[in-house]
């Protein structure tokens, strides 16, 4: 019996653990590690309608249970993931989500419309990367801008859209409804939040960019709260994320209401961290002798 | 895991740490090479990318004396430089204590069939030595010439010079200008590691037709090329596989999963 299995939008995922975005490539990264076919799903770089080169100079800073990252997005772009890395990868045992970015409505809905050549399960549309000075986060601030482009997105795509909500939102709870009313099939949230670095040695900014996107362990309390916020607000399914590191932050996040969970950064300071994730989750759902789903938002129920 | 042997201070800041290496699933690397190391479990979060200085595999010896069939203990060295609270923290650890490598990741030394000049600069000289010991077990009677430049010290001096033909030495000096290079031809290959200007002025100095290879280090998240944390610029966008230097396509290079190792058009 698998006690893990979930739902997500009609996909049958045999757990609950799904790779966040940016911090799994394009899936082969840590095949070298475990069959990726052991996990619920990954979702891929955030790719864009054009290839972007990334941001300039350094691009990593870690902080006490932390990681300050400057990527910026840096992808082969929408063509070279559905032309070359989509045939490539599509065959793996696993959810695949395609993170979607852009500079302005135009290329967004360009790169989501190239996605329809493909069956990618879900896209996962990210308006909320605060790491490149066009687009991105600026759609996921406000709940009419946010509403607005998952409208449009809705309306050329004909796949599921989880929308990636910013946690830089002024009103995320206000954000998160509008996207459900747009037609949102799901949320993710959180995304990293906006931090910065000085180097007192240097006195200079870290970060080319100025800011930075902050993730790891030390976000997690943060995104738990925002996790139980829009759960509580919204009736879409939500993949809840944001620092979550060992199977009791997952179930947490599950508690709290996620149907779903991400792991990001702490599969850099550990690749094994989400099978050890998926191994304490079969544990306790085998000790407490429950299947995993029925405790879905068990915490605020 | 692997299991601390030694981990001794062997110039100021500087520690040549040997484990052994007691899971079967952690490859042999090749020279160039390096591992994801901590020595600690949650914080700090990111494990040290860290380079091969050496490895060995020993026969374990029985009570007989013999070493046939007997299982061998594959020690690993590290040698690096206390640079932040990553390397403060594994210059602490003491022998017996475990640590965690992942690994070996990256590309590698290319196979060098003619004359092999190596060129090091302070730490720089870290991923070296396992290359200068691998050409010299694999060519006897070819030519290793070794340049090894230190700002106060020098350190680990005498482990190159059991293996090359000449060992020379700069301290507080530039190394490059102890280098002559009359005679460099294509039947030359020079690989670098050390600071920027130190393997900008190695690059500057080598004939064009002699082969250039530059090792590089970076901030690294991940290891394999999954964060994009590492990346260089590469102006001319190209990428080294089996089958030599071929574009593909990128405008970075991610130093963790393309390289360490480049050649130097790809970086110059």
């Amino acid at each position: 019996m698998n006690r893990l299995a979930v739902d997500f939008l009609g996909n049958h995922l045999k757990n609950p653990v799904v790779m966040a975005s940016g911090t799994y490539g394009f899936g082969t990264e840590y095949a070298r590690f475990y069959d990726p076919a052991e996990l619920g799903g990954f979702s891929t770089k955030g790719l864009t309608l054009e290839p972007r080169p990334g941001n300039s100079g350094i691009r990593l800073w870690e902080t006490p249970s932390g990681l300050l990252n400057s990527i910026g997005l840096e992808n082969p772009g929408i063509d070279d993931f559905v032309g070359r890395i989509w045939p490539e990868i599509k065959d793996l045992d696993t959810l695949i989500l395609a993170n979607v970015g852009g500079k302005d409505e135009e290329s967004y809905l360009e790169a989501v419309r190239r996605l329809n050549d493909i069956d990618i399960p879900i896209i996962e549309l990210n308006i909320s990367c605060p790491n490149v000075k066009a687009g991105g986060m600026a759609y996921g601030m406000e709940p009419d801008k946010a509403g607005e482009i998952t409208e449009k997105v809705k309306n050329v795509s004909r796949h599921p859209v989880m929308v990636k909500l910013s946690p830089n939102a002024g009103d995320l709870v206000g954000v998160a409804k509008a996207c459900e009313q747009a037609g949102a099939d799901a949320l993710s949230l959180i995304n990293t939040l906006q931090g910065m670095a000085i180097d007192w040695r240097t006195k200079k900014i870290v970060f080319d960019n100025t800011y930075a996107g902050f993730s790891g362990p030390a976000v997690k309390p943060v995104a738990l709260r925002m996790v139980h916020q829009v759960c509580g607000a919204v009736d879409i399914p939500v993949m809840g994320l944001g620092g979550i590191t060992t199977w009791q932050d997952a179930l947490e996040f599950m508690l709290a209401g996620a149907s779903c969970i991400q792991i990001g950064t702490a599969g850099f300071a550990d690749p094994y961290a989400p099978l050890a994730v998926i191994d304490g989750l079969e544990r306790y759902c085998e000790d407490e002798d429950v299947m995993l789903a029925d405790l879905i938002g068990k915490a605020v129920k | 895991m692997a299991v601390i042997h030694k981990n001794d201070e062997i110039a100021d800041g500087i520690f040549l740490m040997e484990v052994e290496l007691d899971d079967e699933d952690t490859g042999k690397p090749e020279p160039g090479q390096f591992y994801m190391v901590r020595g600690w479990d949650r914080y700090p979060l990111l494990s040290r990318p860290i380079s091969v200085f050496d490895y060995e595999e020993l026969p374990c010896v029985s009570p007989d004396g013999s070493t046939e069939g007997a299982p061998v203990t594959r020690v690993l060295s590290f040698l690096y430089q206390v640079v932040g609270e990553g390397t403060e923290l594994l210059a602490e650890l003491s022998e017996g204590s475990d640590v965690t490598v992942e690994g070996p990741f990256g590309n590698t030394f290319p196979e060098v069939e003619n004359r092999l000049t190596l060129v090091g600069g302070g730490i720089g000289i870290a991923p070296l030595y396992y290359l200068a010991k691998s050409y010299r077990r694999d060519h006897r009677d070819r030519s290793l010439k070794i340049y090894l430049g230190f700002a106060e010290e020098s350190y680990a001096v005498a482990l190159f010079e059991e293996v090359a033909n000449s060992v020379t030495v700069d301290v507080g000096g530039f190394i490059t200008d102890r280098m002559d290079v009359s005679g460099y031809s294509d039947q030359d290959t020079v690989v670098t590691c050390g600071p920027a200007p130190m393997m900008n002025a190695v690059m500057a100095k080598i004939p064009a037709q002699t082969k250039t290879f530059v090792s590089l280090e970076a901030r690294m998240a991940c290891g394999v090329g999954a964060c994009l944390g590492c990346v260089k610029e590469a102006p001319l966008r190209w990428k080294m596989t089996d089958e030599g230097l071929v574009t593909d396509g990128s405008v970075h290079v991610k130093v963790c999963s393309d390289g360490p190792v480049f050649e130097r058009e790809v970086v110059e």
